[in-house]
């Protein structure tokens, strides 16, 4: 249950990211920021230049931004311990691809970010990801360097440590989608389906 | 999708003189094995009570891990969260469903490596000082 102090801090972030968005517009070029709905996704009126951040993939590669560049990407934010929505959202997104792979000459990357590093090693990150499909990368790193992403994209988590060894992790279930320049391009609100993704990411792609 | 498992269910009520095995019935009991690398998983099942008194799950264990909670998923403003629900109770005549996205069972921390096909069996105490056992297999999710 989201308590008041949560709300408050979802509330900044959401505000932080409206100033971003803005500030972006207003400092580098004309955009228009009225964000345009697909059926089940919104699309930023003007992608959103991100900076950098230094993260680690579940190969031991390095994870940044110019990771990022060259191929749309999916990006959900969760942990291995999750039971519930962050497998079935792994596994949407990954019958999205399957269902979309005849009709597509490319398909988004599906990219699953830990923000659970204590728990989620490397190793353990790579044997999860790997139990859906090679084809999915796992994330992860310093929470600070977590935040440099997160903060960007409005993303919210709370580690809730003080439920002992077993401990939940509140976090955002939206799953933001980061185009070929990687920038923030638009993001598919919770709750999720399969038809969702089949439905929008060929409409949001073929634009770009 | 949620599976539809045929179920081996062996039903034993223990020290029971007023709980009929009719009373209370676990419906599509779906214990999943654990992912490479993971230490949880989840359980679904619709229970329904049959009988004319409310009936309240006051702990569940299994020998096949070290902890089994109920816990909640809630989503709220796009956020994903779980709760602990420490006693679950169900109305006369009625039915909560354990299921993706809701209530679910918490299996934490297995005693070994379980594998699909592999028998998990859960203890289910009463409020009356009753005590159920179930038994499935588990099944691989997605």
């Amino acid at each position: 249950m989201i308590n008041s102090n949560e709300k408050i801090i979802i509330k900044i972030l959401a505000f932080f990211l409206m100033i971003t968005v803005i500030t972006n517009c207003s400092n580098e070029r004309s955009i228009d920021i009225t964000s345009k709905k697909n059926e089940f996704s919104t699309v930023l009126g003007n992608p959103m230049s991100l900076s950098d951040f230094n993260l680690t993939a579940d190969d031991g590669s390095n994870f940044n931004l110019e990771t990022l560049k060259g191929n749309w990407s999916l990006l959900f934010f969760g942990y291995t311990h999750c039971p519930d929505v962050c497998p079935l959202t792994l596994h949407q997104l990954g019958q999205a691809n399957k269902a979309l792979d005849e009709s597509m000459t490319e398909l988004p990357n599906i990219i699953m970010v830990s923000v659970d590093p204590d728990r989620d090693s490397i190793e353990i990150l790579h044997q999860y990801v790997n139990s859906f499909s090679q084809k999915v990368i796992g994330v992860t790193g310093f929470l600070d360097e977590i935040n440099k992403l997160t903060s960007q994209l409005g993303i919210f988590y709370k580690i809730n440590k003080e439920e002992g060894e077993n401990y939940s992790v509140n976090h955002s279930a939206a799953v933001i989608m980061i185009n070929k320049n990687a920038e923030f391009h638009a993001v598919f609100s919770a709750p999720h389906s399969t038809e969702h993704f089949v439905t929008d990411l060929p409409k949001i792609m073929a634009k770009n | 999708m949620k599976k539809i498992l045929t179920i081996t269910l062996i039903l034993v009520l223990m020290g029971c003189d007023s709980l009929k095995t009719s009373d209370i019935i676990f419906n599509d009991l779906t214990v999943y094995a654990p992912r490479a690398g993971n230490r949880v998983t989840a359980g679904f099942t619709d229970i329904i009570n049959n009988s004319s008194d409310t009936i309240t799950i006051n702990s569940i264990s299994s020998p096949q891990f070290n902890i089994v909670e109920i816990h909640e998923t809630i989503m709220n403003n796009g956020i994903a969260s779980m709760i602990k629900i420490n006693t679950l109770t169900i109305p006369e005549k009625q039915s909560v469903s354990l299921k993706p996205g809701g209530k679910h069972l918490m299996l934490i921390d297995p005693v070994k490596r379980i594998n699909e096909g592999e028998e998990i069996t859960l203890i289910i105490e009463l409020s009356s000082n009753e005590t159920m056992t179930l038994k499935t297999t588990a099944v691989s999710r997605f």
